[in-house]
């Protein structure tokens, strides 16, 4: 009845076209490499000062529900994921654009965003209280079987080498060993250069070895073949959608996964993409299996609907305990306690009213960003149409000024050039570049999480195994990540008795 | 033995990464009480990627295009000249200069494309950056 | 081509001569430069991210003083290095007074630390000091310790007492040690990534108390789920007013972060003088404080004599405490 009451609050058109701006605004920042809903939402916060309290939320919201899907548009279009959270998208959304598919890869992409964040807005409003104790019983040892939860997924995501695939993750987890270390803040291989001790964001390496390597590969493609416009514009097939139905218990199952991993203080949309995404992968039968990685519209429902779900499960925490999900949750942090709203346990006895209002916003938000991600495809498949010579001086202009923007220094613009010229050799000899970006995101994690445990246990490892979340995190990433390990060496034996 | 090839020397490389990291990790001294310092992870990492190296120098590799394309090298150089020049000239200046040189790099001949694009792509980008999402961009000393 | 680079060959020997006119006219027209200042709009560094406490003091500072000095005012956020990079960048920025930099306690603490080469003496002239928060030693409401007093004569008597803190060498994983020195006990330090995570742990009942700054517990202490066992302040805190002070429980400690505005040290006195007159009036305006206690951060105005004073103390406490912890 309260959330009716909510919706009427909307009744306002002032409200709508803000809504809209945000999320269209949001798509745009998301889409674009370097800008990601953090920034996004931070870069807007000023604007929101001047506002009502619910205008201004609602336009940070649509910035977050946009810029987190607009991540997937140019992942599967150009292989360039514009956030961290659509790099896991980029690997089947790609594939499937090769094979003329763009069309049905960015659908079941907004739609499984859509599905992700009306689950986690949901969940949001009518479990939030029960949810939050997720989050009260994760701490550093329950972390830590995250991290490795989220880290087995190297062995999955491999590709053709597994071999390969772990060399470049174990290459990604010694990177992000660079810069103060998070226990101690001991300078590590800094060689006493100040622009270090932050060690390397992981963004603007995602970027090189994505988008700027992508461009190169692109550059060269084209040289061996003389054409025209880019090679896949020449076949766009129609939608599947007779594919949707099947993808529903692969999208609810996300939407839910997403929406804890974002209850969960630490953990964001970029690691709720990668083990949305293995968890598909790990269920699905046989034949099924094989496909993730060359074009499986699984993987991407999975990717989207738990990146998204991310959206509400953030806010869990932050509403109910005061304490941010993530980074994102900081900030919209920030614009309620500037609205002079503090968010906490007694929020919904102090501002009851304008919490439904907000909620409703929020399904508004979802619903808006589902109408135009469906109408703007039509136009987003136009950018396969731009002259390939063109596309790929646009996607290093954009790569450089994006990785500029991060935090306004040309260090990370360098980066972007260095990961690009790395990234390209690593396509030409067979090394994934998903498990390096994998290793930055969660590696800090899984070493700081590692040990602040064993800190809080005076050095026993049984604080691992005492602890059931902890303990049953860390053993399913074992057998998560030895389970391909095992299949391969079992395969082999096969083959060479046959 | 076998002829030396691509697995090699990229083992090789990642051999003498791994054996750096691991002895550069070694001055990493400072107390963290009963629970592993900050040498722990990086001296675990190296011993597995030193690992992870020798077996991949006993795989065959892919069959994948070896030949270096001459002309992606000068892509990339061009990319680079580019990334330090954005900076000291300022990005639109950079961007119309890099666009125009780039599409002639590419092979593309047809100045009615190349002039909008040199000036249009920079313009558009530098005003929605600045004014549209309010992210500022190096000006440099011309603009 | 070749037009091009003559032209660049001209430019550098031109800007070396405007350079050194501008440098040799500051010192000898500072009075002149004070009477026309401001010419031209203004800017506030920020060593830290949009959308943080820091940059939000910043933002409320700059709109009120924008309004006094009648030239537009903003914010630029330059992060990394925990702070270093966007302070070293103040530091050399024009010193000519429209170029302002956000300094906080980590001004002090980082060259201690070994992780920045700066001096609040050599690079900075304080401005204005706007804002101080006192670490506020909190635990979970259900916890046994009632008082301050039972908290310290737990540690004393051998029990490990884990205290969650923002991150080693940060201003309240200083605090805890600080005290740590003054009793006769021994603290197990739990370094988090920020204070929510630290907050959060209190709160899911896995560490034993927190050191971090009012603001971050507030609301966590009002709804009844943390109390707070005292704050390391001289008097007590306004946000807090049952909660004792550590002199109060007999040790003499106050210690916390605070943020303030200063410009870089070249730049001249007479103007550095007006801008303090502007940004006096501007940090005691209604509207600045309003917005600071909004944000519930602890109000706190000095001038640039008080700024530098607690400057002054602080360092010295720093000098003494960092050296002791074997960080680095």
């Amino acid at each position: 009845m309260n959330l009716w009451e909510g919706f009427l609050g909307l009744a306002d058109p002032m409200i709508l076209i803000l809504l809209v701006t945000g999320v269209l605004l949001g798509v745009i920042i998301g889409s674009l490499p370097g800008l990601t809903a953090t920034m996004g939402v931070a870069l807007f916060l000023p604007v929101t000062f001047g506002m009502e309290a619910i205008p201004g939320l609602l336009l940070l919201i649509g910035i977050y529900f946009g810029s987190i899907y607009g991540g997937s548009i140019a992942a599967i279009l150009l292989n360039t994921p514009g956030t961290p959270a659509a790099a896991a998208t980029a690997m089947d959304g790609y594939a499937m654009t090769k094979q003329g598919e763009a069309r049905t890869a960015l659908n079941i992409a907004v739609i499984a965003s859509g599905f992700g964040s009306i689950i986690s807005v949901l969940m949001l409003i009518f479990l939030s209280p029960q949810l939050a104790n997720i989050a009260l019983n994760f701490s550093a040892p329950e972390m830590f079987g995250l991290a490795l939860f989220g880290l087995s997924i190297i062995s999955s995501i491999a590709g053709a080498s597994l071999v390969k695939g772990l060399i470049a993750g174990v290459v990604g987890l010694l990177i992000a060993t660079i810069g103060m270390d998070p226990m101690t803040s001991y300078p590590r291989y800094t060689f006493d250069q100040p622009v270090l001790l932050e060690g390397f964001n992981f963004i603007p390496i995602m970027i090189g070895l994505f988008a700027v390597s992508e461009a190169f590969i692109m550059a060269e493609d084209y040289f061996k073949e003389k054409g025209g416009p880019m090679k896949v514009a020449a076949r766009l097939l129609k939608t599947n959608w007779r594919l949707m139905p099947k993808l529903f218990p692969t999208m609810t199952k996300s939407s839910f996964l997403g929406s804890i991993i974002g209850i969960i203080p630490g953990a964001g949309a970029d690691v709720a993409a990668f083990v949305s995404y293995n968890e598909a992968q790990r269920f699905a039968k046989k034949e099924d299996k094989a496909l993730f990685g060359k074009g499986n519209p699984k993987g991407i429902a999975a990717a989207e609907a738990g990146n998204q779900g991310v959206t509400g499960g953030a806010m869990v925490p932050l509403l109910t305990l005061g304490i941010p999900g993530d980074a994102v949750a900081a900030v919209m942090l920030g614009a309620f306690v500037v609205q002079g709203i503090q968010p906490g346990p007694q929020i919904f006895q102090t501002s009851g009213e304008l919490m439904y209002t907000l909620f409703a916003g929020m399904l508004v938000a979802a619903i808006v960003m589902v109408i135009i991600g469906l109408l703007g495809i039509r136009l987003f498949t136009k950018v396969l149409l731009v002259p390939k010579t063109l596309m790929i001086t646009i996607i290093l202009v954009l790569s450089t000024i994006g990785a500029f923007a991060i935090n306004n220094n040309m260090f990370d613009v360098y980066v972007i050039l260095g990961a690009g010229i790395i990234g390209y050799f690593m396509k030409k000899h067979g090394f994934p570049a998903s498990p390096i970006v994998l290793a930055l995101i969660l590696g800090p994690m899984a070493e700081s999480e590692f040990r602040r445990a064993l800190t809080m246990s005076e050095g026993s490892l049984m604080i691992f195994a005492t602890r059931p979340i902890a303990a049953t995190l860390i053993a399913l990433a074992i057998l998560s990540l030895f389970t391909p390990l095992l299949v391969k060496f079992f395969k082999d034996r096969k083959n060479r008795k046959g | 033995m076998k002829r030396l090839h691509a697995n090699h020397i990229i083992s090789l490389l990642l051999l003498v990464f791994a054996a750096t990291a691991f002895i550069m990790a070694q001055s990493f001294t400072v107390s963290s009480g009963a629970a592993p310092g900050p040498a722990f992870f990086p001296q675990v990492l190296s011993v597995l990627l030193f690992v992870l190296a020798i077996i991949l120098a006993f795989q065959t590799p892919t069959d994948t295009d070896k030949r270096l394309n001459l002309n992606v090298v000068f892509i990339m150089i061009a990319f680079g000249v580019y990334v330090f020049l954005v900076e000291p000239i300022g990005f639109v200046v950079s961007t119309v200069i890099f666009t125009a040189g780039y599409l002639l790099l590419l092979g593309e001949r047809r100045w009615y494309f190349i002039i909008p694009a040199a000036i249009l792509l920079p313009l558009i980008v530098s005003y929605s950056f600045e004014h549209l999402l309010h992210v500022p961009i190096p000006h440099g000393l011309l603009y | 081509m070749k037009k091009y680079l003559l032209g660049m060959g001209m430019i550098v020997p031109l800007m070396a001569l405007a350079a050194c006119g501008d440098d040799s006219s500051t010192e000898a027209n500072g009075e002149e430069a004070a009477e026309n200042f401001p010419e031209k709009s203004l800017e506030v560094i920020v060593p830290y991210a949009e959308g943080g406490g820091t940059d939000l003091v910043a933002r409320a500072f700059a709109d009120n003083l924008q309004e006094e000095l009648g030239e537009s005012v903003s914010v630029s956020n330059r992060e990394g290095g925990g702070g270093a990079v966007g302070m070293q960048a103040g530091a050399n920025s024009s010193a000519d007074g429209h170029s302002m930099t956000l300094v906080t306690v980590e001004l002090l603490t980082l060259p201690h630390s070994g992780l920045a080469e700066l001096s609040y003496e050599e690079d900075f002239k304080p401005v204005a000091l706007l804002n101080e928060d006192s670490a506020a030693i909190t635990v979970h409401a259900d916890s046994e310790y009632e008082t301050i007093e039972d908290f310290i004569d737990a540690a004393e008597s051998g029990e490990s007492l884990q205290i969650g803190n923002s991150g080693t060498g940060a201003i309240w994983h200083l605090a805890a040690s600080a005290l740590e020195q003054e009793i006769d006990g021994s603290f197990n330090h739990v370094p988090f990534d920020g204070a929510a995570p630290a907050v959060n742990n209190l709160l899911g009942g896995h560490i034993d108390a927190v050191s971090v700054s009012p603001a971050e517990v507030i609301n966590q202490v009002e709804n009844g789920d943390l109390r707070v066992l005292a704050v390391m302040a001289d008097e007590r805190v306004d946000a807090l007013p049952d909660v004792p002070t550590l002199s109060e429980a007999g040790i003499e400690l106050s210690i916390g972060t605070w943020r303030g505005i200063t410009v870089p040290a070249d730049t001249p006195d007479e103007v550095v003088d007006v801008l303090a007159d502007a940004a006096a009036t501007t940090a005691q305006s209604d509207d600045f404080i309003e917005r600071i206690e909004t944000l519930q951060l602890g109000y706190r105005y000095a001038d640039p004599a008080g700024f530098t004073e607690l400057m002054d103390d602080q360092d010295a406490l720093f000098g003494e405490l960092i050296p002791s912890l074997d960080l680095n």
